[in-house]
């Protein structure tokens, strides 16, 4: 990742920062970077395990609502910021492999059952007891296009075929034959993994880029967090999509459809670490406030807070972090203790919400999503919000705290009680060895003081007064909407968000020639829009550079395309 | 989008605008300081309604009632059933004996449904409570024999007929603030279906340090048009949002004075809608309700008056058997217990219609909004996608 | 499993061993050591060495588990005082240390997975596989699991196995579900009198076989690193073909193997009292898997290295008590640390008596099993890595000397590391890398 250039007068705060090894992960838009012609900028491609959410909606999308899943995922891997990028790091594990091949059995039973078949399977076999080739490979060529993304090769379908009928030999049942073989389907690699496969560039000799599957599915997966509907996958099959207008043409359908907000979701859900939700426990003696229910508001107000803002309002993405518009629910509201009329006789109504002036909020960043995420069980956490607002937000790492450091320093057994977590911090913070990574963190987490482990809002701690004040990067504030402002004005804020849209899309976290691109044309672009969201989303699926490969390492150039329905080649990465 | 511009914000500073009564917490004690001179409006919702009993060792001289299965065997031996008949009957116990209890009226010599018709079986003459420590105020001024003195202020000349009726049924007696059972049966299995009670008290003041001044306050009690939800304990969850119904059967707004963070009343009618359960729909004379304000936002008090004892017997009555042999209750010794010892409110031939009664009530905050209030925020539903980018 | 034979002379391989000579040998030499050691079946099969790994995190107080003297264990420490019922059957390592070779200290993750890896992370990322799965891919092959993983603490990423890659291998969170996976209609009774093939399991094979038949056409088109996620995945896909291959035979009886209770659905998360529950019943479900051969590793986490125990109605976590928590001046320690200290140790202990309550023959599944208990700190509320305690329970099959507390000043933790997986067969003779690597086992115990 690359530091540029910062403005002067912070250089005592950027001491600090190196001090500690935090890096600032990205210059902002406008810095004096050399701008790169587009040309010259190329990612990796990559081999991304699909995730939850993505096997989910998939099963969904293909086979309807009505078939369920059983069985448990792996857990994803955080890389860089984001599932996404982690996601091209990761493999199945042999517990995982289980898990996969009981679901896929679930799903694939429930493909084939008489309920079903009808809808799904479009042809009917001669026999229910015996093999039927023409039927079989009619569905698995169908289904097996939409869950690989691409067609089947001729030799990849003849062995699904083979498959399924070996498999309705042994049983004598022509569905449970070819069930097991859409099982087989769901279990491998290709369908499980978004394998990435690149061509020579037409346009630009000598240079690669995505093959047209693999371009679709790159702009599907960014904009929907769904495979290639049919439609993207004639576009690619005609090559379409290798043109500027057939590409504009699927971006702009894509961008009109409501399942774009699918894509947001993902997103945001990623970039903000939703995932840590599925295991976030409160003590519910101390705040029995907090029920499953109360988790699952919490995630939803934000992502409705963002699909507003973003989507609706198409608003500046940065006042995310100062807004007073949200959306309540019944549980919402009493913990944040606020009124709001609901309607009668709505089970958990959402109703928008708008704090008045001068509330005590920050955006997002004061929703329980937020708070109470980056909390103890028990406690709430200057530290860890402070540590998740530089992570998540500002796309800065914070080092872990040193070995060997003795807390007894920080520890004056004569006087046990420090109230309040600024007390307790301060103790940290006047440690040399503390010193240095708690400065960064612990003043702008203490802003979020007044509210609790559960986003409840609060004045006092342990019967003192909350002081919310602090500094983020040299800018002081006295509250937390200051803080909420000074996150809205940090330049790391903007290139962040930019740095995450574009990882989040291509599954690795940008190289040197990709993060030049980015400071250079994509933030600008950002800004000029006034950091409208849905206008980086555009400019990152309309570019070049997001579908442009790095030239293979070594390669079967010269072997014939398998894919014979688009000349596409298949080479090593 | 309608976002709507609730002043939640201005309960800090105590105004209450555009109609919203704006409830308010403990921590937002010490935000008054400064506007000391504001009234403030603080809301609640009630988590427990529930008759009182402070239970004293020798208020049941006596003894307390029989537990169900020596009731049950005394009345299966009054209908004339062989021991042994009774021992089949106690067999899975109390499983066998439900039909036979329902059954155990007589009229004409033929088997009646008891519960519906009490004096098909004569009066059991259940023990009734002889102490004289009870929760509640002196409704009629006089300070009688049968009247107790109050555990919590001292005041004597106490009525509360209704815990000499009940108070020695195990399932009704209770001490040192803990809820007797049968009671807190009858709230806690109505209140998750039934629409919350909600409290209203406007017109706090509060000195520099924060703390409440004594004074003139309005009460108001009211239905709402949602039930409570229950928190991870399964209490009340606090600081919910509620809309006050508009049924005129269930507004109660009456001026109290405060006294020490808690208010008393003036002597009001108390009209209010429960559940079949306990009592349908509640209506009390004479009544007085007394409510300790907490700092920790909470409320605690007492309401005491007269009410009609009819519906009290229906609410014991209605579960029957399984309520009698679960609960060691005997209903229609009650119809007969409440009947006698009925203190107010006689009909043409002198019977008493009402009998004084004390209920504890308990409150959680919660934010109160009354129907005519601004309802912009109303707007519900999914966040809509715009037709444009 | 491979008849007996005692042509081999199990002393002199074991000196060659211990000599630090390259022993480079295939699995039968393992079966072999356990057939000498008498414990075999009716019809001349030894029972197999079993492996475990058992978690727990944040240390303990130093100076208050070590047993006082080295050598034959006659007491322990106050903090271990849950083992005492099986002070002749474990084995306890004072004074070893993981060595940063000037890396940074991740805290609550340096030290665990140096311990389990070898290798001193330098990024919050481990490369190599854990010492579980280096064993499991030796002595795992032939059960239905390879390992099995378990997690106390209701999140299923509190697992400290992982393969070569990037994530853990997710733990079992459930006691019920982990019964059903193992008990469940899957199950086929060793001891079952009647063996019929499934069809549908024979259906399934040849389905993965058309799966696997794709690996060499994905394989080419990918880069090294892709290559190594694609060939794990298949290594898992070979393993489901393995496990359905072994349904469609007759499993060998095993005398000891009965199905445990179904447990109820439990309350999960990192309560104190439920995850010392979760735990009773993981130990008991394990034993029994152990017992019926459906396994021979298991991984089972106490609670997480960044310890998430909390008492109920407390709002502050083991792991934030340790930093913040003062030392009593009269008990000279943190007392509600230590609270969960104690938790913890008794929680070892249930893991150990659930092992060796299963009785086979004149001893139990405890004297075939080998349990390596470590943890991610020395001293939690200074992120000490010296001195992190370490414990084995069982004599592998023979192959270890159990009762010995053996104090190693200063040494790499990798020792112990590498004395495993020797006792149980690896074929290595040294395990480690940079400061962290050894060739030196813990002789003392080695049989």
């Amino acid at each position: 990742m690359t530091n540029t250039s910062k403005p002067s007068g912070k250089g005592k705060y950027l001491r600090r920062l190196a001090l500690c090894g935090a890096i600032a992960a990205l210059g902002f838009a406008g810095a004096a970077a050399p701008a790169l012609a587009d040309g010259d900028a190329a990612g990796q491609v990559a081999m991304r395990r699909l995730t939850q959410d993505q096997y989910k909606q998939i099963v969904m999308d293909v086979f309807g609502p009505t078939v369920t899943l059983g069985g448990r995922f792996e857990p994803d891997m955080r890389d860089a910021g984001l599932l996404a990028v982690g996601a091209a790091q990761v493999s199945v594990t042999a517990s995982g492999f289980e898990q996969y091949d009981l679901m896929a059995r679930s799903i694939a039973s429930q493909v084939v059952d008489p309920e079903h078949r009808s809808l799904l399977i479009p042809c009917k076999p001669a026999s229910d007891k015996a093999p039927d080739d023409a039927c079989a490979k009619a569905f698995l060529g169908k289904v097996g296009r939409l869950l690989f993304r691409r067609p089947l090769t001729q030799h990849e379908l003849d062995a699904q075929v083979a498959a399924a009928n070996a498999a309705t030999v042994k049983t004598s049942d022509f569905y449970n034959g070819i069930g097991l073989a859409l099982a087989g389907l769901m279990e491998a690699p290709e369908f499980l993994f978004r394998q990435e496969r690149v061509e020579p560039d037409p346009d630009h000799a000598g240079q690669y880029r995505l093959d047209a599957y693999s371009k679709a599915t790159r702009l599907s997966f960014l904009l929907w967090n769904a495979a290639p509907d049919p439609e993207l996958l004639a576009s690619a099959e005609s090559g379409e999509i290798n043109t500027a207008s057939g590409l504009k043409k699927q971006v702009d359908r894509l961008m009109a459809s409501p399942r774009l907000e699918n894509g947001v979701r993902a997103f945001f859900a990623d970039m903000l670490a939703f995932d840590g939700f599925s295991t976030l426990a409160k003590d519910t003696t101390l705040y029995p406030k907090f029920t499953s229910q109360v988790l699952r508001d919490a995630q939803e107000q934000t992502m409705r807070t963002i699909v507003d803002h973003v989507m609706v309002e198409n608003a500046d993405y940065r006042d995310l972090f100062t807004t007073r518009k949200t959306y309540m629910t019944p549980l919402l509201a009493s913990i944040y203790k606020v009124q709001v009329q609901f309607p009668d006789g709505v089970l958990n109504p959402w109703v928008p919400y708008e704090y008045p002036e001068g509330a005590q909020v920050a955006g997002i960043l004061t929703q329980a999503s937020f708070v109470g995420l980056h909390s103890h069980p028990g406690r709430s956490s200057a530290t860890i919000r402070g540590k998740a607002l530089r992570n998540i937000v500002l796309c800065q790492k914070v080092p872990d705290p040193p070995g060997n450091v003795n807390f007894n320093l920080v520890q004056d057994t004569n006087n046990p009680n420090f109230k309040t977590a600024r007390q307790r911090l301060e103790a940290h913070r006047t440690a040399a060895t503390c010193a240095g990574c708690h400065k960064i963190m612990d003043p702008v987490g203490l802003a979020m003081e007044n509210f609790d482990t559960i986003g409840g809002f609060r004045t006092t701690e342990n019967g003192a007064p909350i002081d919310a004040s602090g500094e983020l990067d040299a800018v002081k504030f006295t509250d937390v909407p200051g803080m909420g402002k000074a996150v809205h004005d940090n330049a790391s804020t903007s290139a962040c968000i930019v740095n995450r849209v574009y990882s989040f899309g291509t599954g690795h976290a940008p190289n040197k020639s990709e993060s030049q691109w980015i400071s250079s044309t994509l933030a600008t672009d950002f800004k000029e829009s006034g950091y409208k969201y849905l206008a980086l989303v555009k400019d990152i699926a309309t570019s070049d550079v997001f579908y442009r490969a790095a030239p293979p390492q070594t390669g079967a150039l010269d072997t014939p395309s398998k894919l014979a329905s688009t000349g596409s080649q298949e080479v090593q990465k | 989008m309608g976002h709507a511009k609730l002043p939640g914000a201005t309960r800090r500073s105590g105004a209450v605008s555009r109609g919203l009564a704006l409830g308010a917490v403990g921590f937002l004690a010490a935000g008054f300081a400064a506007h000391g001179a504001q009234a403030e409006t603080r809301g609640y919702a009630v988590s427990w309604f529930y008759m009182a009993a402070e239970s004293q060792n020798d208020d049941c001289p006596q003894g307390t009632n029989p537990l169900s299965e020596e009731m049950a065997t005394k009345y299966m031996k009054a209908m004339g059933k062989s021991d042994a008949e009774i021992e089949a009957l106690k067999k899975d116990y109390p499983a066998n004996m439900y039909g036979p209890m329902y059954m155990r009226g007589r009229r004409d010599g033929k088997p009646v449904n008891v519960y519906a018709d009490p004096t098909s079986q004569p009066d059991p003459n259940i023990k009734t409570a002889q102490g004289h420590v009870a929760y509640g105020f002196d409704l009629d001024g006089k300070d009688g024999p049968n009247d107790f003195v109050d555990p919590q202020t001292g005041a004597k000349g106490v009525d509360d007929m209704l815990y000499r009726a009940v108070g020695c049924f195990i399932t009704q007696r209770a001490s040192g603030g803990q809820r007797p059972t049968y009671p807190a049966i009858q709230w806690d299995m109505t209140r998750d279906q039934m629409p919350a009670w909600i409290i209203e008290v406007s017109g706090i003041e509060r000195d520099a340090a924060g703390k409440i001044k004594d004074g003139d306050v309005k009460l108001g009690i009211y239905r709402a048009t949602g039930p409570v939800t229950r928190n991870a304990a399964g209490d009340p969850q606090a600081d919910m949002s509620f809309t006050v119904d508009s049924n005129p059967r269930t507004q109660n707004v009456v001026h109290a004075v405060m006294k020490n963070g808690t208010l008393t009343t003036d002597p009001f009618e108390f009209h209010m809608i429960q559940d079949p359960f306990a009592v349908t729909e509640y209506h009390f004379k004479k009544t007085q309700i007394r409510l300790a304000l907490n700092d920790d936002g909470t409320a605690k008090g007492v309401l005491g008056g007269y009410q009609p004892w009819l519906p009290i017997y229906e609410g014991f009555a209605l579960g029957g058997s399984v309520n009698e042999l679960n609960l060691s209750i005997d209903a229609p010794g009650i119809y007969y217990a409440l009947k006698k010892l009925a203190d107010f409110g006689p009909d043409a031939s002198g019977q008493n219609q009402y009998i004084s009664s004390s209920y504890i009530i308990e409150a959680v905050p919660g934010f109160i909004s009354h129907p005519n209030a601004d309802k912009t925020s109303m707007v519900s539903g999914p966040v809509k996608l715009a037709a444009t980018h | 499993m491979i008849p007996i034979n005692r042509k081999i002379d199990r002393r002199r391989v074991l000196r060659g061993m211990l000599g630090g000579t390259a022993v480079t040998v295939a699995l039968p030499f393992l079966d072999c050591f356990l057939n000498t050691n008498g414990t075999a079946l009716a019809d001349g099969q030894a029972l197999p060495v079993c492996f475990g790994t058992w978690f727990w995190g944040l240390g303990m107080n130093p100076g208050r588990w070590e047993p006082p003297t080295a050598g034959k264990i006659t007491e322990f420490g106050p903090e271990l005082a849950g083992l005492t019922p099986y002070k002749d059957k474990v084995n306890v390592y004072s004074g070893t240390k993981v060595i940063l070779d000037g890396r940074p200290m991740i805290t609550h993750f340096t030290g665990d997975w140096a311990v389990l890896t070898g290798t001193t992370p330098r990024e919050e990322r481990v490369i190599l596989p854990s010492v579980d799965q280096l064993i499991a891919d030796v002595i795992g092959t032939k059960t239905r699991f390879r390992s099995l993983e378990v997690t106390s603490t209701g999140n299923a990423v509190h697992s400290y196995s992982r393969r070569a890659g990037a994530a853990v291998n997710p733990a079992e969170v459930s006691p019920a579900a982990l019964y059903t996976r193992i008990f469940g209609p899957d199950f086929k009774d060793p001891n079952a009198a009647d063996f019929k093939p499934d069809p549908q399991i024979m259906a399934r094979q040849s389905v993965l076989t058309a799966v696997m038949a794709q690996r060499d056409d994905l394989s080419k088109t990918l880069g090294a690193a892709d290559k190594a996620r694609l060939e794990e995945y298949f290594t898992s896909l070979r393993q489901i073909e393995q496990q359905l291959e072994l349904e469609l035979q007759k499993p060998a009886p095993l005398a000891a193997c009965s199905s445990p209770a179904k447990p109820q659905d439990m309350v999960l998360g990192s309560e104190i009292e439920s995850v010392k529950g979760n735990h009773k019943l993981f130990a008991q479900i394990l034993a029994h898997a152990l017992a019926c051969n459906q396994t021979r590793v298991i991984n089972v986490t106490f609670n997480d290295a960044t310890s998430s125990l909390r008492k109920q109605g407390s709002s502050m976590t083991h792991h934030v008590y340790t930093h913040e928590e003062s030392i009593d001046p009269q008990l000279g320690y943190q007392p509600n640390v230590t609270a969960f200290i104690m938790n913890i140790s008794s929680g070892l202990g249930d893991m150990v008596a659930a092992l060796d309550s299963v009785k086979e023959g004149d001893g139990t599944l405890l004297d075939r099993m080998l349990l390596m208990a470590s943890t991610d700190t020395g001293y939690a509320k200074v992120h000490s890595l010296d001195d992190i305690p370490l414990i084995t329970a069982g004599r592998a099959g023979g192959k270890v000397k159990t009762g010995l507390h053996v104090v190693a000043k200063g040494d790499p933790s990798t020792r112990l590391g590498l004395t495993v997986q020797q006792a149980v067969g690896v074929p290595i003779n040294s395990w480690g890398t940079d400061s962290m690597q050894t060739s030196k086992t813990f002789t003392e115990v080695m049989a």
